[in-house]
This record gives C-alpha cells, sequence and structure tokens, in this order.
C-alpha cells in the first residue's frame, strides 16, 4: 500500500539518519516472516505476502503446512518463497475450500520460489501472472494417489511472463501439463523430472525457450511444443529442447476433453505443433512406441478434432523445425488406451511397428525444403509423411528431409538464482 | 514481522497527532467528512464518518451519496448499498466508455449485506463487509472492513476471511453458504486493467439509470453533476445505458451482452487478467471466435467439461460458458472469484441467449 511505502520510506531515512550518526553502514530493515507447520495459520501466511516489501523473506520451515485457500501475491518485486527442501517442506491443499490455484503470483518481478512442494491443489499449483523473472527451483507440484482427470490441470504454470527459470523441478499426476509455460518470452526449463502427466513439459504460443536436461517418463506425452490460434502471442518461434530423457511415456491419456493435449497420442515423445524455429537434439527418446516425434500442423489436429479457427495472423504449420542427434529406440508395444489421433495413427501401423518420425506433411505453401523439417544425422531414420493434405498417402522415404540447417542461438535470461 | 508493524503503527500515531487534530477543526467549518488520506487505512469505519446514527443503518452523511447499477457483478447473492464520496471542492470528470476519472481523496464504499429473509426485507440483515476504494496520489488503494456480530461497527482486514451466512431465499427455501471476504491480494484479481487497480461499477453505462433520493427521483448522473461530482456529462439522449439484465422487457441479447461484461469482462478483456484465454467479454466485442462462439479452450483444465467450444450456438448443454458458470466447483466455476453459489438467474438467462443463436461449429 502507498502509505506503508510512504510510511516505510519516512523510517528508511529515520533509520539512516540515526545509523549514520554512529557508523557508516545502513541498518537493514529487510523482514524475515519465518513459518513452522505446527503453528502457521492460512491468515499468518497470507498476511505477510501482502505485507512483504522489496528485499524481505518467506520462509517456510520443514513438515506438512496445511491450507483451505490460494495464497495470493501481487504486485512485489524481489520475492523470496523459500522452504527447507522439495522433499522436506509440503504446502498442501487438499482441503482447499476457495481459489482455483494452490500459489498463484500477479504482475510481480524477480520472484525466487525455492526448495517445497505444493501438494493437491485443487486447480493449478503454482500460477504466476504478468511477472518478469520468475524462478522455480527445486520446487514441486504433486497430486497424490492414482491419477485422475479430476487432479488440477498444470503443476508449475507461468503465463504471460518474461525470464522465466524452471530449474531442478518435479510434477506428478496434472490432468493437463506438469509443467506449463504459456504466452512467455526468454525461459529456461531445465533439470526438472516430470511423471504421470498428460504431458510433462509443455511450452505453448512462447518464444525463446532453452528445454534441456530434464527427464520425462511414463506421461502421456514427454515434452510438447505447441502454438494455438486465438491468442495475443501467436507463431511462438526459437526453441531449443535438447540432452533431454524422454522414455516410456504411454501413461494413458486422462485430460478433460475439449482440451487440446486431450488429442496427445498415448506413447509421444516430442510432439511439434505448428510451431516455428525449433532445434531438437542430443535427446535420449526411448520407448514412446507411437509418436518417438511428432511434427504436427494444427490443420490436421483441427480436422481430426473438428475445430475451426479465425485468427488471421495465425499460422497453422510447423516450420524451420530441425532435428538431429538424438538416440531413439523403440518397441511395438503399443500403450492400451489411445486418443483418437492416436487410433487413427495406429491404424496404419496394425502391427505397431510406427517409424520414429511421424511429420503429417502440411505445409506453408510459401515455404520449401530446409525451411519446413531438417532431419540431419539421425543413426535411425524411420520417417513417414502422412501427407495429410493429400488424402494420407503415406510416403516412407525420409531423402527429401534430410539436410543440414544452421543452429539455433543460445537464449539466456534474467531470472533470480537462489 | 511484528516488528515493522510496530514500526509502522508509531508513525501512524505521529502522524495522526501531527495531522488529524487540525484538519478535524478545518473540515468541521466547510461541513465535509474529516478524512485525511495520509492516514488511511483507518482502524475501524465508523472513524470515516461515512454514516450517521446507528452505523447498520448505512444512513449516510451530508454529502456521501448514494447509488446503484443497472446491472450489478453477482456475489453469492449478498446485496450491496453503495456510496460515493468526493471532497468539497473536486469533481470527476465523464467517460464515455471507461470508470469516470476521479479525483484525488474520491472514495466509493461498498456495503455487503444479506437480508435474512429475501421476501421480507423488514425481517432485519446481516452486514458482512465494505470494502472502499481510495484515490490516492493516482492510484486507486483496496480497504476492507469486517462488520462485528453486533453491528455496530466494522473493523479493517487485510487478509479477509470466509465467512458462513444463511438467509431464506427468493423461492422461500433456507439456504447458506460460506461467504468469501477478498484479500487484499485477491482485490486485483477483479480490479486490473493492465496491471493498474480500477474500479468496475461507476461507468457511465451502468450509472445511467433513475434513483429515489431522499429529496426525489432524478437521474444519477443528472444528480452527480448537480452534486458537482461530475463534470463534462452529455446531455441524457447521448449517454450509453447498460442493459438491466432481469427485465425481461429488455431485449435478450442485450441483457445477456451486458451480464457478461459486468460479471466477466473485467477478467476476460484484452488487457484483464484472463487475456492468456484469449477469450473476451465486454460489451463492445464484435468477433463471434473472440466471444467464445466455436472457440476451443486454452487452458480450461476442469472447466472444459469435456466440451468442445466457449459457446455452440443453439446449444447451451453443450456451451463451456454454461457449464463453468452452472458449477461451484474450485476448478470450475466462472468466475473464479467471489461466488461460491450458483447464480440461477445468470445462468438461465446465458442459457436463453446461447439457444437462440444460430449457426454450429461444424
Amino acid at each position: 500500500m502507498i502509505k506503508f511505502r510512504n510510511l516505510l520510506g519516512l523510517l528508511a531515512i529515520v533509520a539512516i539518519a540515526i545509523s549514520s550518526c554512529k557508523d557508516d553502514t545502513p541498518e537493514d530493515t529487510s523482514t524475515t516472516y519465518t513459518f513452522e507447520a505446527s503453528t502457521a495459520t492460512q491468515a499468518d501466511v497470507q498476511e505477510a505476502m501482502i505485507l512483504f516489501e522489496d528485499g524481505d523473506k518467506i520462509v517456510f520451515g520443514p513438515g506438512t503446512f496445511t491450507f483451505t485457500s490460494t495464497l495470493s501475491v501481487d504486485s512485489k518485486t524481489n520475492l523470496v518463497i523459500e522452504g527447507a527442501g522439495m522433499n522436506e517442506t509440503i504446502l498442501d491443499f487438499t482441503d482447499q475450500i476457495s481459489g482455483a490455484e494452490g500459489i498463484k503470483i500477479t504482475n510481480s518481478d524477480m520472484v525466487l520460489m525455492n526448495g517445497f512442494t505444493v501438494q493437491n491443489a485443487e486447480g493449478d499449483g503454482i500460477k504466476a501472472t504478468d511477472c518478469e523473472g520468475i524462478t522455480f527451483y527445486q520446487v514441486g507440484a504433486v497430486w497424490t494417489g492414482d491419477v485422475s482427470q479430476d487432479n488440477g490441470a498444470y503443476g508449475l504454470y507461468p503465463v504471460l511472463c518474461k525470464h522465466v527459470n524452471i530449474d531442478d523441478c518435479y510434477v506428478r499426476g496434472a490432468s493437463d501439463a506438469g509443467i506449463y509455460v504459456g504466452q512467455s518470452e526468454f525461459i529456461h526449463v531445465k533439470n526438472s523430472r516430470v511423471e504421470e502427466n498428460v504431458a510433462g513439459i509443455e511450452i505453448e504460443n512462447s518464444k525463446f525457450s532453452e528445454v534441456f536436461n530434464n527427464t520425462a517418463m511414463n506421461n502421456t506425452g514427454g515434452i510438447l511444443i505447441f502454438d494455438l490460434p486465438g491468442l495475443t502471442l501467436v507463431n511462438g518461434n526459437h526453441h531449443r529442447v535438447y540432452n533431454n530423457t524422454l522414455s516410456s511415456n504411454s501413461h494413458p491419456n486422462f485430460a478433460p476433453a475439449g482440451n487440446i493435449v486431450g488429442s496427445v497420442p498415448s506413447g509421444t515423445g516430442i510432439m511439434i505443433l505448428a510451431a516455428k524455429e525449433v532445434e531438437v537434439f542430443n535427446n535420449t527418446i526411448t520407448n514412446n512406441n507411437v509418436m518417438g516425434i511428432g511434427v504436427i500442423s494444427y490443420n490436421v489436429v483441427a480436422a481430426l478434432g473438428g475445430l475451426t479457427w479465425e485468427d488471421e495472423n495465425y499460422i497453422p504449420y510447423c516450420e524451420q523445425i530441425h532435428i538431429h542427434d538424438n538416440t531413439m529406440s523403440r518397441t511395438n508395444d503399443l500403450p492400451t488406451e489411445q486418443t483418437d489421433m492416436g487410433n487413427f495413427l495406429v491404424a496404419f501401423y496394425s502391427d505397431g511397428d510406427l517409424p520414429h518420425f511421424i511429420y503429417d506433411g502440411w505445409e506453408n505453401p510459401d515455404l520449401a525444403g530446409a525451411n519446413v523439417l531438417c532431419i540431419e544425422n539421425q543413426a535411425n531414420e524411420d520417417f513417414v509423411d502422412l501427407n495429410a493434405d493429400a488424402g494420407f498417402a503415406l510416403n516412407e522415404d525420409v531423402t527429401p528431409y534430410l539436410c543440414q540447417h544452421e543452429r539455433l542461438s543460445e537464449t539466456s535470461i534474467n531470472a533470480p538464482t537462489p | 514481522m511484528w516488528i515493522k508493524m510496530l514500526r509502522w503503527g508509531l508513525f501512524m500515531m505521529i502522524i495522526g497527532m501531527i495531522v488529524i487534530i487540525p484538519n478535524a477543526c478545518q473540515n468541521d467549518e466547510d461541513g465535509d467528512l474529516p478524512i485525511v488520506l495520509e492516514n488511511l487505512p483507518y482502524d475501524n469505519l465508523s472513524d470515516y464518518q461515512f454514516f450517521t446514527g446507528d452505523m447498520s443503518d448505512l444512513m449516510p452523511a451530508d454529502r456521501v451519496l448514494p447509488y446503484d447499477l443497472n446491472t450489478p457483478l453477482f456475489s453469492d447473492y449478498a446485496q450491496k448499498a453503495r456510496f460515493i464520496w468526493i471532497p468539497k471542492g473536486r469533481t470527476a470528470t465523464y467517460s464515455d466508455h471507461d470508470a469516470m476519472d476521479f479525483p484525488l481523496g474520491t472514495i466509493i464504499i461498498k456495503n455487503f449485506y444479506f437480508d435474512n429473509d429475501f421476501t421480507n426485507p423488514s425481517q432485519g440483515r446481516r452486514i458482512l463487509e465494505t470494502r472502499l476504494l481510495v484515490k490516492q496520489d493516482t492510484a486507486w488503494q483496496p480497504i476492507s472492513y469486517v462488520w462485528n456480530e453486533a453491528q455496530t461497527d466494522a473493523e479493517f482486514s487485510l487478509v479477509g476471511g470466509d465467512i458462513l451466512v444463511d438467509w431464506t431465499h427468493y423461492d422461500g427455501t433456507e439456504r447458506s453458504t460460506y461467504y468469501h471476504i477478498p484479500n487484499r491480494n485477491e482485490c486485483t484479481g477483479c480490479h486490473n486493467l493492465d496491471n493498474v487497480l480500477l474500479p468496475l461499477g461507476p461507468k457511465a453505462r451502468n450509472l445511467n439509470k433513475d434513483y429515489d433520493y431522499e429529496d426525489g427521483t432524478m437521474n444519477q448522473l443528472d444528480k452527480w453533476v448537480e452534486m458537482d461530482y461530475l463534470q463534462n456529462v452529455p446531455g441524457i439522449g447521448s449517454r450509453p445505458r447498460a442493459a438491466v439484465y432481469d427485465d425481461p422487457a429488455e431485449e435478450l441479447n442485450f441483457r445477456a451482452r451486458t451480464y457478461l461484461d459486468v460479471n466477466c469482462g473485467h477478467c476476460h478483456n484484452p488487457l484483464g487478467p484472463a487475456k492468456n484465454t484469449g477469450l473476451t467479454l465486454t460489451i463492445e466485442e464484435m468477433d463471434s471466435y473472440t466471444l467464445g462462439i466455436c472457440k476451443p479452450p486454452i487452458a480450461a483444465g476442469q472447466g472444459s467439461g469435456g466440451l468442445q467450444f466457449g459457446i455452440v450456438p443453439g446449444e447451451p448443454e453443450n456451451s463451456i460458458m454454461h457449464y463453468r458458470m452452472n458449477s461451484t466447483e474450485l476448478d470450475v466455476m466462472m468466475p473464479e472469484l467471489g461466488r461460491s453459489v450458483n447464480h440461477d438467474e445468470g445462468i438461465q438467462l446465458i442459457y436463453d441467449w446461447i439457444a437462440q443463436l444460430e449457426g454450429d461449429c461444424n
């Protein structure tokens, strides 16, 4: 509040005046709000999140804290929220009666979350909007028990943010995407583990991302790079996806119908949907038996899902997709439950012997050759062009797409580090 | 953490001693409220002297002007008693479309209460909270007060809370719910345009109606001009007007679009908190896809309800908009704040509106 700021300013002036009489070191006026699991209440924690001033810290001790409403933070800078560790400090929302997130952070800059897990949030685990410089370091978002479509949609959910840093995090059980970065720019998602979500990691309608050193196991799809119509940021581009381990992503798709990830086939390693400038390299992609790497236009998703769109700025095609130096292996074991799109693909290969690369072949008529799709230095180049725009006349000849392409530049970010 | 609060308290006391006393005398002379912006928030609602006599009667002091809206935001069937106070000598400037441009020191006062019996208001009421929006410097500050059980006063609250309320509903049934008093941060969940906190209600189109004042009935905008509260107001024929959503004499589309504008448009707005959804529900939005017609959801999660599109013309039961309005599940319901029960009349209105839309999504 303005009044508080004014008073704090006054206080600072007085404090400096006094301290300068004594010595030259200014008094540290920052506050650490410390909470213990045995005594903390929703009101105490929420009050700290409101009173918080630049330079303060909110610290949770070890143990399980129970909350019944969203904890919200608005319009703060240099915010630090930390726990005693991802497995030590659990913020539990099982009994939530108000709010659609566990933690909601809005319009705040240079935010550091470090060392805690949000558990069983009614909606999303941690949602952050309109933030610049936001770090999730060793932060978990989990839904316990059997996974279900009643679980929250997103685990870690920065949207409309700039300079996003998700490092060494863990998400399990999200009914949409475990780690979801939407409509954002300058993004690192790294060193994280995602399991038993519909999408492990999803980067949607965003620009300049680095997705690396992550492990995605037993999700429906491991990593998704999507671009959808009808949003302010469309035609996102410049994504580097590398050094990730994607294994056995064959969980049944449990997204509520109507959501775009609900169409992702069970058995997907990496799916690129209508994205531009994506470089996928040095990943280990094992036993994602339906679509090891898929390069798909929005036209196909729309046609299979009965969708139309009106967005004259939106380009529904994949462009400048560069795939190289990935290690891929698979078996012919198919997931037991499948989505419509998955069934559609599997129908072409009833023996289960799908190629590693699935390309729908519906190309921007203004582009050709390396500007569409480039596959380079892959030990195993099993490939199919579905020719979705030409009556699905399948063509398994990869030769037209074997080419070299310049590498994308690395994206650096400016977000807090612990 | 308490050290900082104690320090604040000390400074508030010091500043209070310096400023309140002379100002109070000064204000007594010109007959206006003795409110000193720098000292806000006051500890108690009574400190503002907005009301005379028994606080719970909400009888406004001189120059505290009651007002009403054509279509209000639904808040769990809470009733609202609204007032505005502008310091003497200052005037707001009319805006055709946005909230009025209010001067420094303006205070918008909204009391939330439940009649014990909606069919018989003489059975008394319970006032739960009073929210103030104060124009301090160039920014608006939200300040909340929670009423005591005795209904004698209300106390400043940063964190709000959930209060069990019960009432006899319009249909005679006994109802109850946990009414949520928002915390300071939740205010900006709705009062937010491009990350600036703004009033939602007092827009020309929603104020443009008659009100029964003590001294007779008058168009509210004319009254505001008479009070010197507002300037540059166009003639009565040139003012926009919002529909009264529950007046069946008004056109259905106008009523539905007004209802969506008031209840959804502050978030579902190209500059609002829900801009990430690509769904815009303001009164001026004319693009059918952006309004949700045949638009698939972006980040609805459970909110999709297994349905494909925001609005399917002619098929309210297959429209996500209707599904989410007709739910009280936290991760499904819309609006996601300020509501724990369904607004039956609003749901019916949107049902009827979608049912008569023409076209299909295939």
